[in-house]
């Protein structure tokens, strides 16, 4: 050690080594790192001087690098004097542990990890102490109990690194004794496709725990948080976890590791120890706790019952209805409301005092206009028996009717958006018959055609009789948070092209079939040219009718290359003339091994003499794909059936050419048959329900129609779409 | 006779490719580019072995190791394929597939594979003809002859059987000589293992 380099910290100033065990990118260790350093900078008694490093254990596993990173850790710290070393995650710990004596003999250590269980206090050696929280493997699994009374089973998804599995294995622990409870099944150290896989599979009624995955199977580098995002994105059931990162990822929640105030309360030990105190492991102040919090916007998704969320819960991003927000308001304006309506009662009745009542409702209206724009409220009324209006500026503003417009109900009804009429209309009719307060939201089509969406409560009175005789209510701008629940469903549509890869990765099968061929027969060829060579004398007549074989197949396997990068290509239309024959040739070839696996017999029937279509030849086969893949889909199981796919053509005349794909499959039910193409909407376990959606738009881009039909006469259905015929092939 | 390959596979390329390295290699081939042909031109009697690609249009590899089991002439099956999918591997396996490999597979692994198959056959056909041939041999046993073997292989004593089969313990001595003689054994011991060979009761 230098003297002189360890003279440079500023006097009565402390050197603490922080290391952590991953990468300073997790979220988690971002979490920790912020209030640590927050921690440390405030600290004037002593001032700390930090260093840090991020041993990336995940991706180079300790074992490998032992002796590299006690080298570096020497040479880098030899003229520093560190007073602390915190090693953050239990990784690092042990690392720490194991080599303590060489590095830092005797310099106390304090450390944050997130695993109480596999420190016992009375192994430590001395000067070891720190932050554990437990993982409450119980805490979650309760809540997730609770939340889903009816769960017929867990999933348990773990990652591959060693810090996964140690979570793993003490999650398991704990699960194990659920198992006369739940089936519970594992998916660990899997590839993250395979995972997100497993989980779209997932029955609805699955409680999928995510312990940690900061590495998968196939070495990507990943946070909890970034996988629990992209799992929530397509999981068909609830999930839970223990990760504090998960918050705000869809993920519900679970008794989740705080890790920022695992840090703070890491840093705080950290600066009692160097003031000389002590803080025995497993003292009080070395627990971390682990809060039971839950998103709420993941519970309204999933609709679980909130009653069942435990009152110590923390409940995170709770969204207030319009009611619950305004209620005070909304109970008072109703009840001026209700004494405006006498007076409007009074006007309608005795026109004579028309004039002073017209004051008078003037008056009340500018006060309660005031208290409304106040919480940026229009207020309506509603006289059922005469179909009038009576609303303030701002929900005339927001209705885009003009301020003295007379308002009929039927003029309101006819500004709200045709798809959301009904949706409306039933709302206020269960709130008539059920005598209660309606909740709504819409979209209103403004005079201008702009689209305005809007958040919308109110309630009816009764006559004697109980024939509602008006009806009450407010009404707010929702539109700005409605745009942000668009921009999800945007994102979501990027994962469109994510479906076709996983298209793609179901016919995987097929098209190493399909290269495995000509590979086989170059390296067969190859074998024998070997064998033919050898003979005496060599049989060059044959080693040449081989070497030609070779590139002929050669050629075909980057064929099916070439073909499948088209596929995965995203990019403009590039318009040509296209055969429809060797267009559905193509394609049927493409499917031919997946059909063959399937017992479907692939059949096509293109009249010879069809014009030439212009089409984007891949776009068009990968519609042609989808079509075939889904009539494969519709077939029903069992072999009695006639299992078939056809691929028709037809040209009448005019300027396009129809093409069809029929199946003998179940057909469509009549009360699907409208949603064929909404995106999402999808008839099959696994579909993602974009590729209908994606077809047509495809095909509408090229000018052509796509639709569905039931067959006339025999079972399945057709799917014809018709595309321009090129301007060569008209007749 | 010499035994005979037979390739099975739709695919045309590799169905030549494959049959030109086991000529070279010394086997004689009978390439098929569809199972039907395959199974239509099959004797009863030609010894080999089958190369089947397993994914195959109207009938698959397992359709032929099916049919194929129903004919005189089950010889053993090696299966290909583009990729191995686990249930038909299991499927296969369970069938009785002698060997599993990918299309791909190593020369040295396919040709040892070919060379198991057929030493396979082989042995099966040389057990199948030596059990006929020892069920030949019974087959010239009159049937009194058959009567007292009866009772032998049961274990009875001369007296036993004499009584038993109404004849005196001499006319069972000589039938007990003819035995021995026709069957060309020389004590009772190596006449229950002959009798087990061909599949009769010894007990």
């Amino acid at each position: 050690m230098t003297p002189g380099l360890a003279q440079q910290a500023p006097a009565g100033s402390k050197q603490v080594l922080v290391l952590y065990g991953e990468r300073l990118d997790l979220p988690a260790i971002r979490a920790a790192e912020q209030s640590l350093r927050e921690t440390f900078a405030a600290s004037t008694a002593p001032p700390v001087e930090w260093f840090a490093e991020y041993f990336d254990f995940a991706r180079f596993p300790a074992a490998e690098q032992d002796v590299n990173l006690t080298e570096y850790l020497r040479t880098r710290y030899a003229g520093r004097r560190i007073d602390l070393v915190m090693p953050v995650s239990s990784l690092s710990l042990r690392f720490i542990l194991k080599h303590r004596d060489n590095l830092f003999p005797g310099v106390p250590v304090v450390y944050a990890v997130q695993s109480a269980a596999e420190i016992d206090p009375a192994a430590l050696p001395s000067a070891v102490t720190g932050v554990a929280a437990e993982l409450d493997v119980r805490g979650t699994v309760e809540l997730a109990l609770q939340l889903q009374p009816e769960a017929d089973g867990i999933l348990c998804l773990g990652g591959a690194s060693a810090a996964d599995q140690d979570a793993l294995a003490r999650v398991t622990r704990v699960l194990d004794g659920y198992k006369d409870r739940l089936p519970v099944r594992y998916f660990a150290g899997k590839a993250l496709p395979e995972t997100v896989e497993e989980v779209r599979k997932a029955g609805r009624n699955t409680i999928v725990l995510l312990v940690s995955m900061i590495r998968d199977g196939e070495g990507r580098a990943l946070s909890t948080r970034e996988v629990s995002k992209q799992l929530s994105a397509i999981s068909a059931a609830p999930i839970y976890g223990f990760a504090g990162t998960l918050m705000d990822t869809g993920a519900v929640g679970g008794a989740l590791v705080d890790f920022a105030s695992t840090g703070r309360q890491a840093a705080g030990v950290a600066l009692k120890v160097l003031n000389g105190g002590s803080v025995p492991p497993g003292s009080p102040e070395t627990k971390s706790p682990t809060p039971l919090v839950v998103d709420w916007r993941a519970i309204q998704h999933w609709q679980l019952p909130m009653s069942q969320v435990p009152a110590e819960a923390v409940v995170m991003f709770r969204k207030p209805t319009l009611w619950e927000d305004h209620r005070g308001l909304i109970l008072g304006i109703l009840l001026v409301g209700l004494a405006q309506s006498v007076t409007i009662g009074a006007l309608l009745v005795n026109r004579a005092r028309r004039r002073r009542s017209e004051e008078s409702l003037r008056e009340s209206e500018k006060k309660m206009n005031l208290a409304a724009q106040a919480a940026n409220l229009g207020l309506w009324l509603r006289d059922m028996e005469r179909g009038e209006v009576w609303a303030t500026e701002k929900c005339r503003t927001l209705f885009g009717f003009q301020t003295e417009e007379p308002i009929t109900y039927a003029a309101l009804l006819s500004r709200v958006h045709p798809l959301d009429r009904e949706s409306k209309s039933q709302a206020v009719g269960r709130a008539l018959a059920d005598r209660i307060f309606y909740d709504t939201e819409y979209r209103v089509v403004l005079p201008d055609g702009g689209i305005r969406w809007i958040g919308a409560t109110g309630q009816a009175e009764y006559d004697a009789a109980g024939r509602p005789t008006r009806m009450l209510g407010v009404c707010t701008d929702i539109t700005a948070r409605k745009e942000s629940e668009f921009e999800t469903h945007e994102l979501r549509l990027e994962l469109a092209h994510a479906s076709r890869v996983a298209t793609l990765g179901q016919l995987s099968s097929a098209l190493a079939h399909e290269l495995n061929q000509p590979l086989g027969a170059i390296l067969r060829n190859a074998e024998a040219a070997e064998l033919f060579l050898k003979m005496d004398p060599p049989d060059i007549a044959e080693v040449l009718a081989i070497l030609a074989d070779i590139r002929k197949d050669d050629q075909r396997a980057g064929g099916v290359i070439d073909r499948m990068r088209a596929l995965l290509k995203r990019r403009h239309l590039e318009l040509e003339s296209l055969e429809v024959a060797g267009l559905v040739g193509e394609v049927a070839g493409f499917i031919l091994p997946d059909a063959a696996v399937r017992h479907v017999t692939l059949g096509t029937s293109i009249p010879e003499g069809l014009p030439a279509v212009r089409g984007d030849r891949v776009q068009v086969q990968q519609v042609l794909l989808n079509l075939m893949i889904n009539a494969m889909d519709a077939l029903p199981e069992g072999f009695g059936d006639e299992r078939s796919v056809v691929v028709q053509a037809r040209y009448d005349r005019g300027d396009s050419v129809e093409i069809s794909v029929r199946d003998t499959g179940h057909g469509i039910p009549p009360e699907k048959a409208g949603k064929l193409f909404e995106p999402f909407f999808t008839t099959k376990p696994q579909g993602m329900g974009i590729g209908l959606a994606i077809s047509r738009t495809i095909i509408e881009a090229h000018g052509g129609k796509l639709w569905a039909e039931n067959n006339t006469g025999g079972p399945g259905a057709a799917f014809h779409f018709t595309l321009p015929v090129a301007e060569e092939g008209r007749a | 006779m010499n035994p005979v390959v037979f390739l099975v596979d739709d695919d045309a390329s590799f169905l030549t490719a494959a049959a030109r390295l086991l000529r070279a290699s010394g086997f004689t081939v009978q390439p098929f580019a569809t199972a039907q042909e395959f199974l239509a031109q099959l004797s009863e009697d030609t010894p080999g072995c089958v190369i089947a690609d397993l994914q195959m249009p109207a009938m698959s590899g397992l359709d032929l190791q099916a049919a194929l089991a129903k004919t005189g002439n089950a010889m053993p099956v090696i299966f290909l394929t583009g990729h191995g999918d686990i249930p038909s591997t299991v499927q296969a396996m369970r069938d009785g597939a002698e060997d599993f490999l990918e299309k791909r597979a190593p020369k040295e692994t396919l040709l040892a594979a070919v060379t198991r198959a057929l030493a396979r056959d082989a042995m099966v056909r040389e057990s199948r003809a030596k059990i006929n041939g020892v069920r030949a041999r019974f087959g010239k046993l009159s049937g009194r002859e058959q009567e007292v073997l009866t009772q032998v292989l049961r274990g009875a004593l001369n007296k036993q059987i004499a009584s038993e089969l109404g004849i005196c313990e001499r006319t069972v001595k000589l039938h007990r000589t003819s035995i021995t003689t026709k069957l060309g054994v020389h004590s009772v011991a190596e006449l229950t293992r002959l009798a087990q060979e061909a599949g009769l009761g010894g007990s």
